[in-house]
C-alpha cells in the first residue's frame, strides 16, 4: 500500500481529469468505502429475492444520489478552498474545464456503481440487451446528475447546503419518475415520467434483475443519453458562472 | 538572471535594488480607469484609476475592508467592473488569462496531493508541454525552499509551507501579471526573503506583480509603488520613499502600558512640545513625535500612575505610519 501510494504521488496531473483519478485514488480507505456501499445495499435486495420494482427503486436512488451529491459537495467545498477561483483564470474555455471535472467525477461514480450492477445482472440473468442496457444508462445518469449536483452547487452557501439542495430537488423527480408509487397510465404525470430519466433507469434496473421493464432497451439508453447531453449543455452555460462564484 | 529589477517609468527602485537604466515605457501589464465595483451595502472599490507597467511591483495597502481583494479581483478578471474599464496589455479578460498568476489567502490545496503534483496540476493549465512544466515547477519549489519536501503529501505541510506552495502554484509558470493576497502571511523570515527574491526575478523578466499586504517592511523592500486604499478609494500611488517623506523627520515611540491610556495622559502626551500626535490603542499607545528633547517628557508623562509604562521601542516611521498620518487610520488590528 506505501509503495503505491508512493507511486501515485510521482505521478503528475496535467488536467482536472487526471487530478481527478489522483485524488480518488490517493484514499485507499474512501476508495474501499464507495466500492462496498453499494454493494452493501445491493446485494441483500439481490440475495434476498426483493421485488425488482423497490429493488429497482432504491439503486435508482442511489445512483442518483451518489452522482448529484459527489459532485455538488466537492464544488462548494472547491469554492471555499478557492480553488474555483484559480481555475477562473486558467486560459482554457470554463466549459472544458467544468466538464473535464464532471467527466472525471461521472467516470469514478461509473466504477462505483459497477459492482452492484455486475451483481445485479449475474442474480438477474438478463439477456446482453438488457444488460447492455443497465450499463450504458448508468453512466449517462450518472452525467445527467453530477451536471445537476454542479448547477445546485450555485445556489448553496456550503457543502451542508447542498446536500439538501440535491435531496430537495431529486425526491420530486425520483417521484415523478414513478419510483415511489408507480406511474399512472394516463393523466400529465404519465407524460412527465417519460421525461424523467429516472424513470429510464428504473426501467433499466427492473429488466436487469428480471422484472417487467416499463421502456424497452432503445428507449432507455436515447433517453439516458439525452438527458446526459442536455445536462451537460446546460453545465456548460453555467460553467462561467460556476467559475467566477468561486 | 539579474537580481535588481529594472525601474518602470514614474517609478523608482525598492530600497537595496541596484539602479537600473530607465527604460522606454512600455505597455501596462494592467490599467484601469475608473474601475467601480461596489458590493451590497457599499463596501468594494471605485472608482479607480491605476497602471501597473510591465515589470513594476505594487502593493496595496489598507485596513480590511478597503477594497484591497476587490480591486485585485477585478485585476485577476473574476470580477467584473460595474463601470469603467480594465485592459491588460491592451487586451480583454479573454486574453488576458493567458498569462495570469493569481495567489489568494485563503487558497486551499488538496491534502493527499504531493507538493510537486498540485504545482504542476495548476503549471499545466498555462504549459502545454509537461516535462517543460516539471522543470519549471521544480525550479520554482527549489526558490521558495520546499524541494526536500516536494514529494511529500500537502497535509504533511506546516501553514508557512503550504503558503510557499500557493505562491509557487501561483508563480511556477511564470506569469506575466501576478496577483498575490496577503503573500506574506504565515510566512517565516526566509519565505518573505525568497519572495522579495521572486518578484525581483519577475521584475527583471518584465513580469508586474500586484501584491495585496499590510506588511510595512515587505511593502517598502519589495515595492516600486504603493498604493493606499480606503473606503474603496485609492487616495495615494507612489514609491514607498515618497510616501514616507510625508513622515520625515518624525519618530514613533510605541508604548506598551499596564493599563489602557487614560484620558488625562492622552491630553498631558498631546500636549508635550514636538509632539505630533498620540494615539490610543488597547496595549497601550503610539506617540509620534518630531522634536527629540520631547522624548524624556513623553517617558515621564507615560509612566505616572496613570500610564504605567512597561515597555517603550522607538522607531523611524514606515509606511503604516504614513497611511496613518495621510487617513488617521490605522492599517490592521494586528498593527494595534
Amino acid at each position: 500500500m506505501v509503495a503505491a501510494t508512493a507511486r501515485l504521488h510521482r505521478l503528475l496531473p496535467a488536467g482536472m481529469w487526471s487530478r481527478e483519478w489522483l485524488l480518488t485514488l490517493a484514499r485507499p480507505r474512501s476508495v474501499v468505502v464507495k466500492l462496498a456501499m453499494p454493494l452493501i445495499l445491493g446485494v441483500p435486495l439481490v440475495a434476498g429475492h426483493a421485488p425488482t420494482f423497490w429493488a429497482g427503486m432504491l439503486l435508482t436512488v442511489l445512483v442518483a444520489m451518489v452522482g448529484a451529491v459527489g459532485s455538488g459537495v466537492a464544488l462548494a467545498r472547491a469554492r471555499t478552498g478557492g480553488l474555483l477561483a484559480r481555475l477562473a483564470l486558467v486560459p482554457r474555455p470554463a466549459p472544458r474545464v467544468v466538464g473535464g471535472w464532471v467527466l472525471a467525477a461521472a467516470a469514478v461514480d461509473t466504477v462505483q456503481m459497477l459492482p452492484v450492477a455486475l451483481v445485479v445482472l449475474a442474480a438477474g440473468g438478463a439477456g446482453p440487451v438488457a444488460a447492455l442496457a443497465l450499463l450504458l444508462c448508468i453512466p449517462a445518469v450518472v452525467l445527467a446528475t453530477n451536471a445537476l449536483g454542479c448547477a445546485l452547487s450555485l445556489l448553496a452557501d456550503g457543502p451542508g447546503e447542498v446536500l439538501l439542495d440535491v435531496v430537495v430537488v431529486l425526491a420530486p423527480l425520483l417521484f415523478l419518475g414513478g419510483l415511489f408509487t408507480g406511474v399512472p397510465r394516463d393523466g400529465w404525470r404519465w407524460w412527465a415520467a417519460r421525461l424523467d430519466p429516472f424513470a429510464y433507469l428504473h426501467s433499466a434496473f427492473v429488466g436487469a434483475l428480471g422484472g417487467s421493464p416499463a421502456f424497452g432497451s432503445l428507449a432507455v439508453l436515447l433517453a439516458a443519453w439525452l438527458t446526459a447531453a442536455a445536462a451537460l449543455a446546460v453545465l456548460a452555460l453555467l460553467s462561467r458562472r460556476l467559475l467566477e462564484q468561486g | 538572471m539579474t537580481l535588481a529589477p529594472p525601474v518602470p517609468a514614474g517609478t523608482t527602485a525598492p530600497p537595496g535594488a541596484e539602479a537600473a537604466a530607465p527604460e522606454a515605457p512600455a505597455a501596462a501589464a494592467v490599467e484601469a480607469r475608473g474601475v467601480v465595483r461596489r458590493h451590497r451595502g457599499g463596501r468594494g472599490v471605485g472608482p479607480v484609476d491605476l497602471r501597473v507597467a510591465a515589470g513594476e511591483v505594487v502593493v496595496l495597502m489598507g485596513p480590511n475592508g478597503a477594497g484591497k481583494t476587490t480591486l485585485l479581483r477585478l485585476l485577476a478578471t473574476l470580477d467584473r467592473a460595474q463601470q469603467g474599464a480594465l485592459r491588460w496589455r491592451g487586451a480583454g479578460a479573454a486574453r488576458a488569462r493567458r498569462s495570469l498568476g493569481l495567489c489568494l489567502d485563503s487558497a486551499a490545496e488538496e491534502p493527499t496531493l504531493s507538493g510537486l503534483q498540485a504545482a504542476h496540476f495548476w503549471c499545466r493549465q498555462w504549459i502545454g508541454d509537461g516535462a517543460r512544466a516539471r522543470e519549471m515547477c521544480e525550479d520554482a519549489l527549489r526558490r521558495f525552499g520546499l524541494s526536500a519536501v516536494r514529494d511529500e503529501p500537502v497535509g504533511a505541510y506546516s501553514y508557512g509551507m503550504r503558503r510557499r506552495l500557493a505562491l509557487v502554484e501561483a508563480l511556477a509558470h511564470r506569469p506575466s501579471l501576478a496577483l498575490l493576497d496577503e503573500p506574506t502571511a504565515g510566512l517565516d523570515p526566509a519565505g518573505v526573503a525568497a519572495l522579495q527574491d521572486e518578484l525581483r526575478r519577475r521584475s527583471a523578466a518584465g513580469a508586474a506583480t500586484v501584491v495585496a499586504s499590510n506588511d510595512p517592511g515587505f511593502a517598502a523592500a519589495a515595492a516600486h509603488r504603493v498604493a493606499f486604499l480606503n473606503d474603496g478609494l485609492l487616495l495615494r500611488c507612489a514609491p514607498p520613499a515618497e510616501l514616507l517623506d510625508a513622515v520625515a523627520g518624525a519618530r514613533v515611540a510605541e508604548l506598551a502600558l499596564a493599563a489602557p491610556l487614560d484620558r488625562p495622559t492622552h491630553d498631558a502626551l498631546r500636549a508635550i512640545a514636538g509632539v505630533e500626535a498620540v494615539e490610543a490603542h488597547p496595549g497601550g499607545a503610539t506617540v509620534a513625535f518630531t522634536d527629540q528633547a520631547a522624548l524624556p517628557r513623553i517617558v515621564a508623562v507615560a509612566d505616572q500612575p496613570g500610564g504605567r509604562l512597561r515597555r517603550l521601542r522607538l522607531h523611524e516611521p514606515d509606511l503604516a505610519e504614513a497611511f496613518r498620518q495621510l487617513t488617521g487610520e490605522r492599517l490592521s488590528e494586528e498593527e494595534a
